[in-house]
This record gives structure tokens, sequence and C-alpha cells, in this order.
């Protein structure tokens, strides 16, 4: 599937290659957001065709699932896992399709800034003063010249264990 | 070891997949073994268990499975004994022969996983051992089997004998661990792999006339052996027809190739059929004997062929004598004259064809025939010869192949993805406009072949039940004989069509409850004699489709289920609060379906932890079935297991509530209504229940189950869907019910796989998402309020 989603086809080498050090980056707020190119599948700009399905008894950021060529895959709303401030969708809102573990997911952004290349001695590691439960989705801070990139961790995006966690509570209220 | 290429692993897949059906199939019969005494029963199982082990044997060996090749060569002389003498048999010997079958299974199943048979080795030589031993009674009985084991040469003196004696001593079949030429693997390997030969072959002719034979050699081989059964009386010649083809197909493409030694065999061969299909030689015995000596000698030259060798011209021509000889009565003249060395095989073949065209002359010279009437039945015999062939399609020749399931699966999502595409091209404003007539009828054409497309696919996945039934025979079998009991298993529309998928998680139920009904249900022969009934227990295991269901009855005529016993166990462990009166038989029956339930008071090895029943419920809930028992004390109790036929598409009652739609399979809806208030009343605690007709049912909202924010709340405003499930009854109050369409059942994103109260999601018709309720387990619900209530 991963592959199919790809839109350059490339071989296993020239991907790691050609991957190395880019970022999908993209705004929340005030900040910009970058995730490891290789991560991402592909985007998809949301439109009425494209309706998300809400999934009773999941956590607040898990908006529901949608239909993604005919694989239903569960979509995250960003701004709700990272506890922003919530915003209508509209017609600028992109799905930024994402293999976590295995598993496609889509991730709600407000919309996709570029691709980023920033090298690893760019990379600090993420802020130790920052004590919110909100650090651990942060990989590290890539910097640029002109700007700042909060650089995801991935794989917390998902929380499996949070859902299950959420799950259990609902289950005994 | 070195590294097995994925070519090889690929083969083993294949072998193995293929032992293992045809274990499957085998074992259910080898079990009758044990009952019967028919002569002709135990000659025609003891071939199909020969030949089972017999392909085992060459697949394993080409495939360098060296453990499970020798266990299968034991377990082939051994069977060999019967086949030549069926009076030998007695059912002590099953049990080494199941041995050996449960010890190929293990192994079978490590080579699927590691691609070899290591580490079976002790049990494989205590096999051998044992296999052995038996073999040496038996030879030790009757004394005249000192050839059993003898390889290749053995022919040469048994031909001789074979000439000599009218009945002679059929030579040893497939005991063909290579004659002389040395270095050649083992010279009769599972037809099917020759078509991989480890030496590259220069001349393409060759390598296709190789594969072709062989499957040639296969059909020609299964119809002897259905010859053999069928005896000489029956009306065989679809048989003969099939194997005089084989053979002359063989001719053809040999002498295409100037390959003469296999093209005067199979020649010889065809001369022999021909000569039983005009009633001149009758098929017996030994008959089959000698053509299946012909068939091993042509796929061995084949197999030395494919690897660059030459054929054992030896061997061609023993054979071929043989043959020969039998195609004539071996009391004759020409057969003593080719004994002693005086004429050549080839020269009485053709003073026999000779004699053969003259004896019309003969007969008009004795004055018992007119010349015309020769002449006519010459002609008869002439035109008979032409048609045969063609009229008949082979009946044997195998016209399936080999999918793996995930490709079946891929296949199905894409029919499924194009339905949900076409529907959403077919209902697209656009065409609703008048100038597009045509393409809206185009549309609908396509409508249609897609539809057939999508039945087609899903046929594919449809298999019979028998596999999963011909298990049970093994199971009832071990069962009984552990408890000593006996049991008769009769079984009924094995044929019947099934999901694949289906049939796997059907397996385990049918386990349990075939278990159960010997265990529980089947009392001990000297009880059913006191009881009246015959000493051996009849358990009736039937499949057959009920609507969208296939039904799974077993029957037994045992003891039945007893009220007051399961009343009294229920009560001890809390199942029942009160005394249970009220309960229906139905009732009291469901109740050994719980968990922690056991009548049973001791606890054997075989069942009566009280587990299996409430592990069977669960697993029919799962395939969205249920289960219903009757039972009458002393007469016995029926299991009915109805499960939908296919777990991929269902017939849904699309339904809505807030923005979302939810689907529930039909079959379990009752009705749909638009409630009055004054049918609803509202308990103490918030339950609210509706009056139908009759009954009180309790009503579930949905939008309050999953919070959802609607503007619908007023039960007047919405709808209610009367929901039986389990036997329970009770209402879903929904905002509004879309309609029913067939949907295509898709599993949840594996993060969302613990929500509660849904089975799965389906795309419909708009490319939306839709959430699959699953109607057993709200059904819960309500009994848990209820309970608490």
């Amino acid at each position: 599937m991963a592959e199919e989603a790809l839109e350059i086809p490339l071989t296993p080498e020239e991907e790691e290659d050609t991957q190395e050090g880019k970022f999908l980056t993209f705004p929340l707020e005030n900040s910009l957001y970058g995730i490891e190119i290789r991560y991402v599948l592909e985007v998809v700009i949301r439109s009425n065709k494209i309706q998300i399905t809400q999934v009773p008894h999941m956590p607040e950021y898990t908006k529901g699932v949608i239909n993604l060529r005919g694989k239903v895959i569960p979509v995250i709303d960003l701004r709700a896992r990272f506890q922003l401030s919530a915003r209508e969708y509209d017609d600028r809102t992109c799905f930024v399709v994402v293999n976590i573990q295995g598993m496609t997911t889509g991730l709600i952004v407000d919309t996709v800034a570029g691709v980023a290349t920033i090298a690893k001695s760019d990379i600090d590691p993420p802020p130790q003063l920052d004590t919110s439960a909100q650090s651990r989705f942060i990989a590290g801070m890539g910097k640029t010249i002109e700007t700042v990139y909060i650089l995801l961790n991935v794989n917390q995006l998902l929380g499996k264990d949070e859902i299950k966690e959420f799950q259990k509570m609902e289950a005994s209220k | 070891m070195t590294q097995i290429s994925e070519d090889q692993q690929e083969q083993i897949l294949e072998f193995v997949s293929e032992i293992t059906d045809m274990l499957d199939s085998v074992e259910p019969t080898l079990i009758n073994l044990g009952s019967t005494t028919d002569a002709e029963d135990i000659k025609s199982t003891v071939n199909d268990i020969f030949r089972l082990f017999h392909s085992m044997k060459g697949g394993a060996g080409f495939l360098q499975l060296g453990t499970i090749e020798k266990v299968t060569h034991s377990a082939e002389n051994l069977l060999q004994h019967f086949r030549k003498d069926p009076s030998t048999w007695h059912s002590d010997y099953l049990e080494v022969l199941m041995t050996s079958c449960d010890v190929i299974r293990q192994m079978l199943d490590q080579a699927k996983e590691e691609f070899h048979d290591k580490g079976f080795e002790n049990e494989a030589s205590d096999l051998i051992t044992q296999l052995a031993e038996k073999l040496k009674t038996l030879t030790g009985e009757s004394g005249a089997d000192s050839v059993q084991n003898e390889p290749a040469k053995a022919p040469n003196i048994e031909s001789a004998k074979a000439s000599a004696n009218p009945a002679p001593e059929p030579p040893p079949l497939f005991d063909l661990p290579a004659p002389d030429t040395s270095s050649s693997p083992p010279p009769a390997p599972e037809p099917k792999k020759v078509k991989a030969p480890k030496t590259p072959l220069n001349i393409k002719g060759l390598e296709s006339f190789v594969s072709s034979t062989d499957e040639h050699l296969e059909t020609a081989e299964g119809s002897i052996l259905v010859l053999e059964r069928l005896g000489g009386e029956v009306d065989n010649e679809e048989y003969l027809q099939s194997v005089l083809r084989s053979f002359h197909t063989i001719k053809g493409n040999a002498g295409f190739l100037g390959l003469a030694l296999i093209e005067r065999l199979s020649h010889k061969a065809e001369t022999v059929l021909e000569e039983m299909k005009d009633g001149k030689l009758t098929f017996d015995e030994q008959s089959t004997q000698v053509l299946l000596e012909v068939i091993d000698v042509l796929r061995e030259g084949t197999v030395a062929l494919a690897q660059g060798q030459q054929c054992d011209a030896k061997r061609f021509e023993e054979t071929e004598s043989k043959l020969v000889a039998f195609s004539s009565n071996p009391t004759l003249l020409g057969n003593i004259m080719v004994e002693m060395g005086a004429v050549k095989p080839k020269d009485i073949e053709e003073a026999l064809d000779h004699q053969r065209s003259s004896l019309g002359n003969i007969l008009v010279k004795m004055g018992k025939a007119e010349p015309k009437d020769v002449e006519k039945a010459l002609v008869t015999q002439n035109t008979r010869q032409k048609k045969a062939p063609a009229a008949r399609p082979s009946a044997i020749k195998a016209q399936d192949i080999r999918v793996s399931l995930d490709k079946l699966d891929k296949l199905i999502d894409l029919v499924g993805e194009l339905v949900i595409s076409e529907t959403m091209i077919a209902h697209h404003p656009a065409l609703e406009s008048n100038e597009l007539e045509d393409l809206r009828n185009m549309s609908r054409q396509l409508d249609r072949y897609i539809r057939d497309l999508q039945e087609t696919a899903m046929s594919m996945r449809m298999v019979p039940v028998s596999s999963v039934f011909q298990k049970m025979v093994r199971v009832v079998h071990d069962t009984s004989r552990k408890l000593e009991k006996k049991v008769d298993l009769k079984m009924e529309g094995e044929k019947t069509e099934v999901d694949k998928t289906l049939v796997e998680q059907v397996a385990d139920p049918l386990l349990h409850l075939i278990r159960n009904a010997v265990d529980h249900g089947i009392e001990m022969p000297g009880d059913r004699e006191a009881a009246g009934k015959s000493g051996t227990g009849t358990i009736r295991l039937e499949a057959q489709h009920v609507g969208n269901e296939v039904w799974i009855i077993i029957d037994d005529d045992g003891k039945g289920l007893s009220r007051d016993v399961i009343l009294g166990k229920a009560k001890e462990k809390g199942l029942v609060a009160d005394s249970g009166e009220s309960l229906t038989d139905e009732e009291v029956w469901k109740l050994i379906l719980e968990p922690g339930f056991s009548t049973k008071e001791n606890v054997t090895d075989l069942s009566g932890r009280g587990v299996g029943m409430d592990v069977v419920k669960q697993n029919i809930e799962k395939l969205r079935g249920s289960i219903s028992i009757e039972s009458q004390l002393g007469t016995g109790s029926i299991f009915t297991l109805k499960i939908p036929l296919t777990l991929t598409i269902i017939d849904g009652l699309l339904i809505r509530v807030a923005d979302t739609s939810y689907a529930l399979p039909t079959n379990t809806i009752k009705e749909t209504l638009r409630p009055q208030d004054a049918q609803v009343t509202k308990t103490m605690d918030g339950t609210e229940m509706l009056r139908l007709r009759e009954k009180m049912l309790p009503i579930l909202r949905l939008h309050d189950l999953y919070r959802l924010d609607t503007d619908i709340t007023q039960l007047s405003k919405g709808m209610i869907l009367v929901i039986e499930q389990s036997d329970q009854m009770f209402c879903i109050f929904v905002d509004s019910v879309l309609g029913q369409q067939q949907i295509v059942v898709k599993g949840l994103p594996e993060s969302m796989s613990g929500v509660p109260h849904l089975s799965g999601c389906t795309i419909l018709g708009d490319g939306q998402v839709g959430l699959i309720l699953d109607a057993n387990s709200l059904s819960k619900i309500t009994t848990q309020s209820r309970a608490r209530g």
C-alpha cells in the first residue's frame, strides 16, 4: 500500500538517500512543524467528497475515519492532539497521510507549507524546560536560516495506549 | 542444510497443502477400514491410501524431506501387502497407520514453516520399526512375500513366473528405488514436481513433453485405479477411453520426438486397452498391476529424460514383454515360447495381429458366420474405434488450480471497490440529464456486468464443508475409542458450500460439539441396550443452505439434556437466581452455553473443563451466527448452528444518527416502526420500554450510547428498530432509517478495534464510511441493564 501512494517511485536505497533530512512542514497557530518525509505517504486536500465519519468512544483528537480510495483510515486532528484552539475545516485543510508503525493514519492540518531540508547538525534536542505532556510529541527543534521547525515524533501521535486508557475510562462511566 | 531457494520453498508449500488435502480426504476412509470386513472396501481404501503414501514419498524425495520419505516408504511397504491380499487386513494395523498420518502431519506442519522435516527422526524411526514389525508378522504368516522389498530385479523373476501361472503373483508395483542407473534420484518423484527439473533442458519440445506426459500418466493412473475398483462388469468404457487417450497422446508425442522406447511401450499399452474396450480382454487385478507398472516405467523414463539421461531400456523391454504376455492368455503357446526365449515378444505380437485380422475368415470357413456379417461387424468396429475417443470428454482430468487466499481476497476487495465506484458513477447527477440516454444505458449494462463479476468473485471463495466434516470422522473415532463407546457418524450435505474463512472458523466449534455429543450425549453401549436402543450410537452431521445462511446440524441419539441436572448445576454456579421453574426448556438448554458451565462430574481430558460450550457460542457469534438447541430426555439432542454464508458481504439496513451512518445486519432486524408516545413506558431508573403487541421491550438509544449530538431525541420523532439476537428482543432508537443494501464488510482500523458494539465498517454508495453495529454485543447491554433493574 505504502509504495502505491508514493508519488515518485524510487528504489529503497534512493529513497533513503533522498529522504534523509527532509521534512514535510506545516503551520499550526504560530509555529511551524515538520514531519520526516519517510513517514509521509501522501497529502490529500480535504474536500466535500471526503467526509469524516465520527467513531464513538474515541479520544477527542481522533475525529473518526475516512475512505481513502477504498481503504478506511483513522484521522487525527493535530490541533486537538496538541491541545491548540480548534479551527473550522476549510478548503485548505489537508490530510497528511502517514504510516505510523505500519498503520496508515491521516493527520488533519490547516494546510501544508512545503518540504524543508534540515541537516542533522542543525537539529537540537527537545526543550528540557518544557514539562507539559505535549513535549513527548517533539523529536527535536530543526533550525534553518529563516526559522525554527518543531520536528514531530510521529510514533507518539497515534497514542495506542492512550486510546486503550480512554476506552477503559469510557467503559467505566 | 543448504539455503533453500524461493522456488523450492514454493514447491514445498504446494506439496504440503496438496498432501494435507489428500490426508484430509483419505484419513476418514482409513478409519472406516477399522469397521469393515468387505474385501472390496478394503481393497479400494487400501489403494487410496497406498496412492497417497506413494505420491507423498515421491514428492518428499524430490524435495529432500528425507524423514517423510522414509516413513512413507515403510508405510507403503506395509500397505503393499494389503493391496496384494486384502484378506490379511486387520484393524490392528489401523493404529500404526493413523500414527503415521499424524506424524507426517506434524512434519508437514513444520515443513510449512521451516522448509525441512528435521527433528522428527526419533518418531520416524519408531514408526519405521513398528511398520516393519507389522510387516514381518504378516510375511511370517503368509510366507509368500519375500519379494516385497526387493527392488528392481524382482520383476524379472516375477514375470517369468507370471507367464507360467494363469493367476500370477503381481509384481511389486511402485517399489522403484533406482534399478541400476546408480546416481539418479528416486525414480518416481511426485509427478507434479517433475515440471521443474534440475538440469536445464536444451530442447524445449522435450521439456513440454515431460510435463505433459506427466499429466497424462497421472490421468491414466487415476482412471486405472477407478477401473480396478469398478471391476470388469460395470460399464467402464469411459475410463478405459481415458486411459487409452492418455497412452495414445504419449505415443504420438514420443514418436514426434523420436523417443522410440516410450513410443513402443505406450503403443503396446494402447493395444492392450483396445482389446479391453472391444471386450477381448477383461479388466482385472492383473491388468491393473501391469498397466500401473507401465505407467511407472514411463514415468521413470520421462524423469530420466528430464535429467538428461537415457531411459532404462532393459526395464522398458521387461515391462513390454509382460504387457504382451498379458495381452493374450498366458497359457497360450506364444507366451510360453516367449518365456522359453524361442521367439521375441514382437514376433508374437505380429503373429497375434495376423491371427486377429483373420478371425472373420476363420469364422466364415467354419461356417459359423456369413461373410457379409463379418464385413458389417468390421465396419462397426472401425467406426466405433474412431468415434469413441471424441465422444466423451475426460471425466477425471482436474479442472482447478490453486490460488493463494491473499490473491483472492485482494481480488474481492478490488471488486468491492469497483462496485462502490460504479455506484457513484451511476448515481451521478450529471447522468440524469436527458441528452445522456446512451451513457445511462451503458452505465446500466456496466452495472450488470459488475454485479456478475462480484458474484463470481465471491463464489470463488466458496468451498464445500466436507473438509471440516471429514476431520470429524477422526474426532469421533478417537473420542469414542477413548471412552469405549460405539458411535456411528453419518454425514449429509458435505457438498454444501460456504465461505473459505468461515469453514476454517467453524471447525473449532464443530469439534467441541462433536466431542460433547460423544462424551455427554451418547451413552455407554450397555446403558444404551438397557434403554432399548442399539448399542451403537449415531451422530448425524448435516449441512444445508437455508436462505442466506448455512445450517450445520449435529444430531445425536444419546441420552438428551436433563432439565433438572442443568438447572441444579446452574443454581450451584449462580447462573440462575431462583429455582428456574419459569424458564422454558429452550432457555434451560441455553444455560449450557454459559461460561463455566459443565455438568460432567469428572473432568476428562476430552471435555468437561467447562470451556467447550461457551467457546462454541463465542466463535459462532463472532461469525454473526447463532446456536439453537433441541433436546428430548432419553432420545437425544440436536444442536443447530446457523451461520451467514459469507462474512464479507451482508444485507444491511442503513440507519442514521446525527451525521453518522450505521448499518445493522438485516437478518437481526424483526421490524422497524415509528413509536407512539402511548407505547412507551419509562421506569424509575430511566429505562424506557416499548410495548409491542404482547411484549415489553427495552429501548436502547444509540445517541445516548455513543453520546452523539442529535436533534432527534423524542422517540416519536425518530425510528425504532426491533432487534432479535440470541433469542433476545430489544429496540434501538435511531434518527432515521436510510434503506437496505448489500454492504461489503471491512475491518475497522487497528487503533479503533476496541470501540464497543461495532463489528466493522463499510464504504457506502456515496463514498462515506458507515459503521456496522454488532447486534449481539448490543443485546448484552439490555440484558445487563435488566439484570440491574
